[in-house]
């Protein structure tokens, strides 16, 4: 089963620009990691934050709706950040490479 | 004092008649008139004959004007005795009886108003204000009064008595009654009557004081005797009132005259005499004089009706203070680490179902989002990029230099050339411009004599005076070249024609050019004004600043200096070359190439193994040294040598190159640091010590050697090469000295010496260079050959510059005076527009940029001057991608020149194999035998035989089953 886990996140690597890859539990401590260290804890602490305000905004506005992802532009990257109960799978994408 | 009157009834003498009074019924209650107000009254029945008795007849004794009669009580009494009930008064004799007075106030009623003709007053009070009521206001007159008192006079009254005295004068003489100054008073006239037939003139005299009785009895007495004297008839009736007002006392004084004569006599000599008058004491007589006291009258109290009030509001203000308590900051610190996962939590959670089944979902997302981006730039800003465009195509006719000012040195006698310039690196606006004289060699050293008497000068110009130059720094001979220091701009490096290289310190008069920066650019005219209008002299003679060091002479350049450069202040070398950290943090190194074909580096920090005797030496200098000149370098002057000292040799003969300019990887083309030097130059200032005066600090720190660093740089010579080489000495295996490298490339790409080499301010590792009719671009580390050579130009290229904000352009000028402006994005086989500049050559050009908006030109021709002109904004701006798409040409540059040396290799090779083939061709033909050839030839035959047949078949000329036979045949 670790190999299906490392061949989607080899895939999703596999894009183009992608810098990288992280996947962090609900309290947003980081699993599994393509940065290294200080650069993913402090990509999950914050994205982590952000992901459940983002999440408490749109449950707020609606208590049956909400997070699916979250992408946010910024000058030089995207990050993409795909919410579950459990886990959040943050992407960094330089989309203009 | 209000007086008093009281008349009396009179009764006249012998008209009393007696009658008998009836004793009236002691128990009848007399009527009185209580029902109408008036309790006193008893209204009365008088029949005639009562009236008779008591002389009170209807319209006889009383009349409507005097309608009453005082009867005497014992009068009364009597009628009552002699007719007892037929007594008219029987009905009030109660009243009678217990009446006080003697006098009872009878009153006619003659409109019967109690209801009877007559009424009787029953108390004393109501008789006194019946007669009150009838007084008559008394105004005495002026000649009334007049008389009375003459009439006091004449009875002898003391004043005091008759103080309050009224008096009526009545003129009886023809019966009627005339009364003066006093309307007529009806008791009056009843006793006037009775006297009418006595006296023509009566005196009424009623005098009423406040004396007591006992002194009013003496008045009256008085009175009587006075009378008496006259022998007129007098009546007097003294009344005393009632109880309540016993201390009034009222006389009445009836004068009687028959006939008065007065005779006022006077003695004869008193007669006209002066009137004396003499003083008195005014209090020891007794009313002497009449005290007028102020009382306060009612009339003329004013009442305030207005009032003027004002008011003002102020505000309300408040004082409050309170103490709180301050709490101490603490400091605090906290430490935490990241919350993680080790390795085996890890391991379990990447197996566990929920992870893998989140990843599966999610990752399909996610591969979504990755693929719209890679697709298309989704937030891609159009119009910006259209709006770039427009800008770099809009205007054309801006694409020229424009002349902006041009600065020329009136005052030097000779002509000069500008060697070499230099914008000031901090200071806006100021340029540095080296000059010497135009003259060839031989003519130089022909007039030596005569260009000692003149100083070698560099100029600094400024915008705001293009006639005066600001400073002008001496040098011993002619420079060539010069560079400010890029730690401290106020330290100038200069190379000369003679081989020394000259530094100034011109930290004295950095204030001065700074002045005029901030006096200058932004308002040109008005300080060009009294720049040379008031004080040209004293500017002139501030300006020159001598030299401050000089290098040795014997140890240095033979030959002029062609190119100076300061090392970086990262680093610094040895005499090996070797390369080490800096340890001032500041530029202290220099390195000059000469055409005594040598580079040179030099140190301008003290050396360390200096010799007791060249302190010595030292010390003699700084007697000779002039008071103007900064101490800066003072350990350097003229014996400066050179830290190490590098030839490059040609190798096969022992002639050397000849090198004209040097590029070091580190070069100070653009300022691009000058906040960087800005902000040292400032701590300098606040630190109040100059580094460069405190030299020495600097050796004490050890050396640290840094390994990665590229020691190799580009050299142009005089005959057109460019030289890739290192300046690291290496040990010679045979000999043990120390020996220069050899260069790594040498080509010889230009046809004429080599005046620009010099680093792109974009790109490291690109160079460009100019020399001869051509120009080139090379890349560091790509030594096969230029990038870019240009083809040979019809006039000589004299200089050259890269632009400083666009990468692709660069700037060249000509002997003919133009300038090329090259432009790798438009063309690269030609400068995509030249234009002209100056009759002459131009001999150095050197860009500037003045702001985000303005860039200047500063380019300098062979008849000394030096033009500052605008660069336009197609040129200065560069468009959104040109730093890569000039990259992206270097390096398609560099595949072409790759591909050219594979193909060389290729080619070679090919050549290579073909010859070989062509020998073995050439054994094999020589080595075949006769029967081999036939074999061959067989072989051809054979199939040529099947190619014709397979011809045949196709064409259908041939079956195939005639296969065999046609074999068979064969």
């Amino acid at each position: 089963m670790i190999f299906l886990v490392e061949e989607t996140l080899k895939r999703i690597q596999s894009h183009k620009g992608v810098i990288g890859t992280m996947v962090v539990n609900a309290e947003g401590i980081p699993i599994r990691t393509t940065l290294d260290n200080s650069t993913t804890v402090q990509y999950a602490g914050l994205l982590h934050q952000l992901t459940m305000k983002a999440r408490s905004t749109v449950r707020d506005i609606d208590p049956q709706n909400d997070l699916t992802f979250l992408r946010i532009r910024s000058k030089k990257h995207e990050i993409m950040v795909a919410p579950d109960k459990e886990y959040l799978l943050i992407v960094i994408q330089n989309p203009c490479e | 004092m209000a007086p008093k009157q009281k008349q009396k009834k009179k009764s006249s003498r012998g008209k009393k008649s007696p009658k008998p009074i009836l004793a009236a019924s002691e128990d009848m209650e007399p009527v009185n008139m209580e029902s109408m107000g008036h309790p006193e009254i008893y209204p009365l029945v008088l029949t005639t004959k009562t009236q008779e008795i008591f002389n009170c007849r209807i319209d006889e004794d009383v009349t409507d004007e005097q309608p009453y009669k005082l009867i005497n009580k014992e009068d009364i009494f009597e009628d009552l005795r002699n007719r007892a009930a037929v007594s008219d008064f029987h009905p009030v004799k109660k009243i009678v009886q217990e009446y006080p007075g003697n006098e009872l106030l009878l009153v006619y009623d003659k409109d019967f108003k109690y209801g009877l003709n007559f009424y009787l007053i029953g108390t004393e009070e109501g008789k006194e204000n019946y007669l009150n009521r009838q007084v008559i206001p008394v105004l005495p007159s002026q000649h009334l009064q007049l008389l009375i008192l003459d009439l006091i006079y004449a009875l002898r009254l003391s004043p005091a008595a008759i103080g309050d005295l009224l008096i009526l004068r009545l003129d009886l003489s023809d019966d009627a009654v005339h009364v003066h100054g006093a309307a007529p008073q009806t008791s009056v006239f009843c006793c006037c009557r009775r006297l009418h037939l006595v006296s023509s003139i009566l005196f009424c005299c009623i005098a009423c004081t406040q004396a007591t009785p006992e002194a009013a009895a003496a008045h009256s007495g008085e009175a009587q005797g006075a009378d008496a004297g006259t022998g007129p008839t007098h009546v007097g009736v003294a009344a005393e009132g009632p109880g309540a007002r016993g201390a009034s006392m009222c006389y009445l004084y009836c004068l009687h005259v028959l006939q008065i004569t007065y005779m006022i006599s006077q003695k004869r000599i008193e007669f006209g005499a002066p009137v004396k008058f003499s003083d008195q004491n005014a209090s020891s007589v007794k009313d002497a004089y009449i005290e007028c006291t102020a009382y306060p009258d009612k009339n003329f109290t004013l009442k305030q009706l207005e009032k003027d009030v004002g008011m003002q509001v102020i505000p309300q203000i408040k004082d409050i203070s309170t103490q709180t308590e301050w709490t101490y900051p603490k400091n605090a610190t906290i430490q935490y680490y990241p919350r993680e996962f080790s390795e085996e939590e890890k391991e379990t959670l990447k197996q566990s179902r929920p992870l893998v089944d989140f990843l599966n979902n999610a990752s399909i997302s996610v591969e979504i989002a990755l693929q719209q981006n890679e697709i298309m730039n989704t937030f891609i800003d159009d119009w910006k990029y259209l709006a770039e465009e427009e800008g770099t195509f809009g205007d054309k006719t801006d694409t020229h230099l424009k002349e902006y000012q041009s600065f020329t040195d009136l005052h030097s006698p000779t002509e000069k050339m500008i060697t070499c310039i230099s914008w000031h690196p901090t200071i806006y606006g100021l340029i540095a411009v080296s000059v010497a004289v135009r003259l060839s060699f031989e003519d130089r050293v022909y007039f030596s004599g005569k260009l000692l008497l003149q100083p070698s000068l560099i100029l600094f110009w400024s915008f705001s005076d293009p006639i005066h130059p600001q400073l002008m720094l001496e040098s011993p001979d002619d420079i060539f070249c010069f560079k400010f220091c890029p730690s401290d701009p106020n330290i100038i490096a200069g190379g000369c024609i003679n081989g020394q290289i000259v530094l100034w310190d011109i930290t004295a008069h950095a204030d001065r050019i700074e002045n005029i920066k901030a006096g200058g650019s932004r308002s040109k005219k008005a300080t060009l004004k009294p720049m040379f209008l008031l004080e040209p002299e004293s500017n002139k003679e501030a300006m020159y600043i001598r030299h401050c060091a000089v290098s040795s002479i014997e140890s240095g350049h033979k030959k002029v200096i062609t190119d100076i450069h300061w090392l970086s202040d990262t680093f610094e070398i040895n005499r090996m070359g070797s390369v080490f950290e800096n340890r001032s943090g500041i530029c202290c190194q220099l390195v000059t190439c000469s055409a005594d074909c040598t580079i040179c580096f030099w140190d301008i920090r003290p050396q360390k193994p200096l010799t007791p005797q060249t302190t010595e030496k030292k010390k003699e200098e700084s007697i000779e040294i002039p008071f103007d000149v900064p101490s800066t370098f003072l350990h350097l002057d003229l014996s400066w040598k050179p830290l190490s000292k590098i030839r490059l040799s040609k190798g096969e003969t022992s002639l050397d190159h000849c090198p004209t300019r040097i590029s070091l990887n580190e070069d100070h083309l653009l300022y691009k640091t000058e906040d960087k030097t800005l902000t040292q130059s400032k701590t300098v200032k606040a630190g109040e010590m100059n580094p460069y005066h405190n030299l020495e600090s600097g050796m004490a720190n050890l050396l640290k050697p840094i390994d990665d660093f590229c020691t190799k740089f580009f050299v142009g010579t005089e005959d057109g090469e460019v030289i890739y080489t290192d300046w690291k000495m290496e040990k010679d295996p045979e000999t043990g000295r120390h020996m220069p490298k050899k260069p790594v490339s040498i080509h010889t790409i230009h046809d004429g010496t080599v005046h620009t080499i010099q680093r792109s301010p974009f790109y490291n590792d690109i160079i460009l260079t100019v020399g001869g009719w051509n120009v080139a671009i090379w890349k560091e580390g790509v030594m096969t050959g230029p990038l870019l050579q240009s083809c040979c130009a019809p006039k000589m290229y004299t200089s050259g510059h890269w632009s400083l904000t666009r990468p692709g352009v660069f700037y060249i000028g000509r002997e003919d005076g133009y300038i090329d402006i090259w432009d790798l994005l438009e063309k690269t086989h030609e400068p995509a527009q030249s234009q002209n500049i100056c009759i002459t050559m131009i001999t150095y050009i050197k860009p500037w940029i003045f702001s985000a908006k303005q860039q200047f030109i500063a380019i300098a021709d062979y008849y000394g001057t030096l033009h500052i002109l605008e660069i336009p904004w197609t040129l200065s701006r560069p468009s959104t991608n040109e730093m890569t798409s000039v990259n992206y040409y270097f390096e398609r540059e560099v595949k072409h020149l790759e591909y050219v040396e594979q193909r060389k290799n290729i080619r070679e090779q090919e050549k290579k194999e073909m010859e070989l083939e062509m020998e073995k061709k050439k054994i094999k033909t020589y080595q075949k035998s006769k029967e081999q050839m036939e074999a061959e030839l067989k072989m051809d035959y054979e199939s040529y035989l099947e190619l014709e047949k397979t011809v045949l078949i196709n064409l259908g000329l041939l079956k195939v089953t005639e296969k065999g036979s046609y074999m068979d045949v064969v």
